[in-house]
């Protein structure tokens, strides 16, 4: 029994000298000759592909094998998997020992008083040691005004798209050689899709027996902006979210708009031009629908990955123009078009770090020639080649010897290939590894797209007013796809909308418009 | 009388002596039961205390015992939300109709299996029917959503017979039913295998009696079989009853869809929503109380009745 005791106190003994053992490591005394620190620990969670390209952590991207020449700075990387993200992080924070400098979704969800405990407020840290980044948020304005807090203050640095086509990277796309194959032209309003789709439920494009098509398809209403069968309310003006209208705060089942596009979503399903089992639908099945030849007119991400899987000489799928209503607009209501600025993925310092200092500026490398260049492109030679004076990614990237696909190399070569550290990404390196068919589609929907009714995705809120919003729309949402999903089925009339926004009014909607209200207003004011 | 009081005084003393003697004597076995203990101690019991947070705003950094004191205030936001009582009635529903389908299946597939002769055949039903069991559920889902899809296996068998094209899942009706039969379909072999147990114990020698008293095989079920495992019933029926309010959410988060949450939304999706996406975990912490609560109530009632009625129970 006591020989027992004794083995229990010895195994928690060496647990807690286990944990000891890794305090003592993160602390980063002193600093190499040039003023960076010798070791940092950095917190970021990293997609697939980096393991998919055989590295271990990022210390086996070529970047910040750059970086640690450089600076002679030693990262010590926590990579959780995506899927457990969430958890390792409430883990560190409940544990209260943190990384020096964690990558997380700073912009929302943590509340105000945590978020002090946990990470440094940046504003005179980031002018002192960040030189390249104070100058390219003073040439850039607008990108700062998305991710300082309301009160003027910067907590952290997110991922920086530097053109505006970074962020369309989604739109209306369309089987282009169906419509050869039927003599029809590119769709470019309401009626002349509706023309299209019957064409293609009934003139079998496929060469089958016709049955197995379904014209379009897309997910449950209000699900999932990519795909979404709500999307065809855009062209009336209409949205199933937030939106702005001439500087104004609307809520789409509410305003005159939403009734004529339900009207319109409703006439496709009740004539079998919309995938009945829409409901059931995610990216995996839809892709799978129009790799089978089954569908000929989705929204989604731009088709590289399509392409990848069929294209054969005669198939294709091209982005189409976003389509203009009866009245003419062509609103897009893609929230990810404005988002030049990913809060999401954003780097702060924590408290715990020994030399804010010196960690900051080993970040600001980054920001600044050659280091940008190096994040965008990886190492001359290696990764891309400079030929007329421009630069161009390698067989290395492009045509992996080991099989490897570009995306897969641009994430272990690069460092906005990694999609999860914060940068400022470049469009040529992103493009230039597209299929020609993404590559094609960028042009059409960035040309067509009416953003200006977007509500901006960088607006932030306060706790309170986030505590409020969750309250109510838990219960809004719900309840709006319910029945609104009902009338495009046909089981409730288009009258039945009217009982449905008075209960959502019931339910307290106007409160929640006026907090998005003062929320925009204050965002214009940073 | 004097004596009386004497042989008390001496017998108190001694009984106690005995009791660590007899301790000691059995003293590997309590050793063997140790790790149990403590492992219930440590990881059943310890964390109930961080049931507090249900009445705390709970922040991460401040801790279980740091966290700002809200008293009811969580358990008021749950009970007064909108759809309180649509998730209310639908997980009850639910999980009534669960057991009153659910439960008798694998009685009734145990007995059935027993009159089998054939062994081989029985051993080849039996491992038939584990087979969903090791599934995955969100394999399982899938294949549920492929079957009931307006092109899949069901739809395909009713158009044979002339049937209309149904997409079942769009239509509220038709999700607890398939909720329920999936379920049935996935238990149906695993929750047997107590039963068959049980029914291999029914001692051979009843059979004879009956069977010399002139009773059939309705008669010998019965008569004798049925009582045989009553006690396994009864017990296994008020677990079941204990999990009433308790499902578990993985199943109709992967089926449900925003056209059938009238039907399909149920208490733990709601928390899902709500308390999980949305970091509120002092909500969810309630919710998970009050749940527990609720089942710990019905558990005892259950339990009372059986005891009354049948003289089976948990204690």
């Amino acid at each position: 029994m006591k020989k027992a005791i004794a083995a229990v106190v010895a195994l928690s003994l060496t647990a807690v000298m286990a944990g000891c053992g890794k305090d003592v490591s993160l602390e980063s005394e002193g600093k190499n000759g040039k003023g960076y620190p010798d070791e940092l620990s950095i917190w970021c969670t990293v997609n697939t592909n980096l393991t998919a390209g055989g590295a271990k952590d990022l210390n086996d991207n070529l970047f910040f094998q750059y970086m640690e020449e450089q600076t002679g700075t030693h990262v010590n990387w926590t990579h959780p998997s995506a899927s457990s993200a969430e958890q390792n992080f409430n883990l560190m924070i409940a544990s209260g020992v943190f990384s020096d400098m964690i990558v997380s979704d700073w912009s929302s969800k943590y509340q105000k008083e945590d978020m002090d405990a946990l990470i440094l407020p940046l504003g005179d840290l980031i002018e002192d040691n960040m030189p390249n980044l104070t100058k390219y948020l003073k040439e850039n304005p607008d990108m700062k005004k998305q991710f300082v807090a309301d009160s003027g203050e910067v907590f952290y640095i997110p991922i920086i798209r530097e053109d505006k086509e970074l962020c369309v990277y989604l739109g209306p796309q369309i089987r282009k050689d169906w419509l050869d194959k039927l003599g029809l032209e590119i769709p470019r309003t309401t009626d002349e899709l509706y023309n299209v789709l019957k064409a293609f439920k009934t003139r079998n494009p496929n060469g089958g027996d016709g049955k197995d098509i379904k014209p379009m398809t897309g997910t449950g209403f209000a699900k999932n902006a990519a795909f979404d069968i709500g999307n065809l309310l855009w062209p009336f003006g209409a949205h199933y979210d937030f939106y702005l209208d001439g500087g104004e705060v609307k809520y789409g089942i509410m305003e005159p708009e939403f009734e004529e596009g339900l009207k319109y979503i409703r006439k496709l399903y009740a004539e079998n031009l919309i995938d009945p089992d829409f409901l059931l639908n995610d990216r995996t099945k839809i892709e799978a629908r129009v790799i089978n030849n089954q569908v000929g007119f989705i929204s989604g991400y731009q088709p590289t990955a399509l392409q990848t899987s069929m294209d054969d000489g005669v198939r294709a799928v091209v982005g189409i123009p976003h389509l203009s209503g009866p009245n003419g607009g062509r609103k897009c209501f893609y929230k990810n078009y404005e988002e030049m600025v990913l809060n999401k993925i954003s780097i702060a310092v924590s408290t715990a770090c020994k030399d804010s200092g010196g960690a900051l500026k080993w970040l600001d490398k980054i920001f600044g020639e050659p280091g940008l260049t190096y994040a965008n492109w990886g190492r001359e030679g290696v990764s891309y080649e400079v030929v007329d004076g421009k630069p161009r990614w390698t067989d290395y990237v492009m045509k992996n010897s080991e099989g490897r696909t570009p995306k897969v190399m641009r994430t272990i070569s690069t460092l906005s290939g990694v999609e999860t550290f914060p940068t400022i990404v470049q469009f040529e390196p992103y493009v230039q590894q597209l299929g020609s068919w993404g590559r094609e589609a960028i042009p059409v929907w960035t040309d067509t797209a009416d953003t200006s009714g977007i509500y901006p995705p960088a607006v932030s809120f306060t706790e309170q007013e986030a505590a409020d919003i969750a309250d109510v729309m838990s219960t809004v949402t719900t309840y709006m796809q319910e029945s609104v999903t009902k009338i495009i089925l046909g089981t409730e009339g288009i009258e039945s909308l009217a009982a449905v926004r008075e209960r959502i009014r019931g339910l307290g909607i106007d409160r929640i418009i006026k907090i998005y209200d003062d929320a925009y207003a204050r965002y214009q004011k940073r | 009388m004097a004596e009386i009081t004497a042989r008390k005084a001496v017998k108190a003393p001694l009984q106690s002596h005995v009791r660590w003697r007899d301790i000691y004597e059995a003293r590997h076995l309590y050793i063997l039961l140790l790790p149990t203990v403590l492992g219930y101690l440590i990881f059943n019991y310890a964390p109930m205390c961080g049931l507090v947070i249900a009445f705390q705003k709970f922040s991460l950094i401040k801790g279980v015992f740091g966290s700002q004191f809200v008293g009811l205030d969580n358990f008021v936001k749950f009970l007064t939300a909108p759809n309180f009582w649509q998730v209310f009635q639908n997980t009850l529903s639910i999980n009534l109709m669960s057991l009153v389908f659910g439960f008798p299946a694998p009685i009734i597939f145990a007995l059935l299996l027993n009159e089998v002769r054939n062994t081989s055949f029985k051993k080849a039903v039996q491992t038939i029917t584990y087979m969903p069991h090791f599934i995955s559920t969100v394999v399982i889902c899938s294949m549920i959503l492929t079957f009931v899809s307006s092109d899949g296996l069901i739809n395909t068998l009713r158009g044979i017979f002339g049937g209309k094209e149904i997409s079942f899942m769009s239509h509220p009706q038709y999700f607890q039913p398939i909720y329920i039969i999936s379920g049935i379909w996935q238990g149906l072999g695993w929750s047997s295998i107590i039963y068959i147990a049980a029914l291999s114990g029914v001692d051979q020698q009843l059979y004879e009696a009956a069977k010399i008293d002139g009773a059939g095989r309705w008669k010998q079920l019965w008569n004798v079989t049925l009582p045989g495992i009553m006690p396994t019933i009864m017990i296994l029926l008020i677990m079941n009853i204990g999990h009433l309010m308790s499902m578990g959410y993985e199943k109709v988060l992967l089926l449900y869809n925003s056209a059938i949450y009238s039907k399909a939304d149920v208490i733990s999706t709601f928390v899902y929503r709500r308390g999980l996406l949305n970091a509120e975990y002092s909500f969810s912490a309630a919710v998970g109380l009050f749940n527990s609560v609720i089942n710990f109530t019905l558990l005892m009632i259950a339990n009372f009745i059986s005891k009354k009625t049948t003289e089976n129970a948990l204690w």
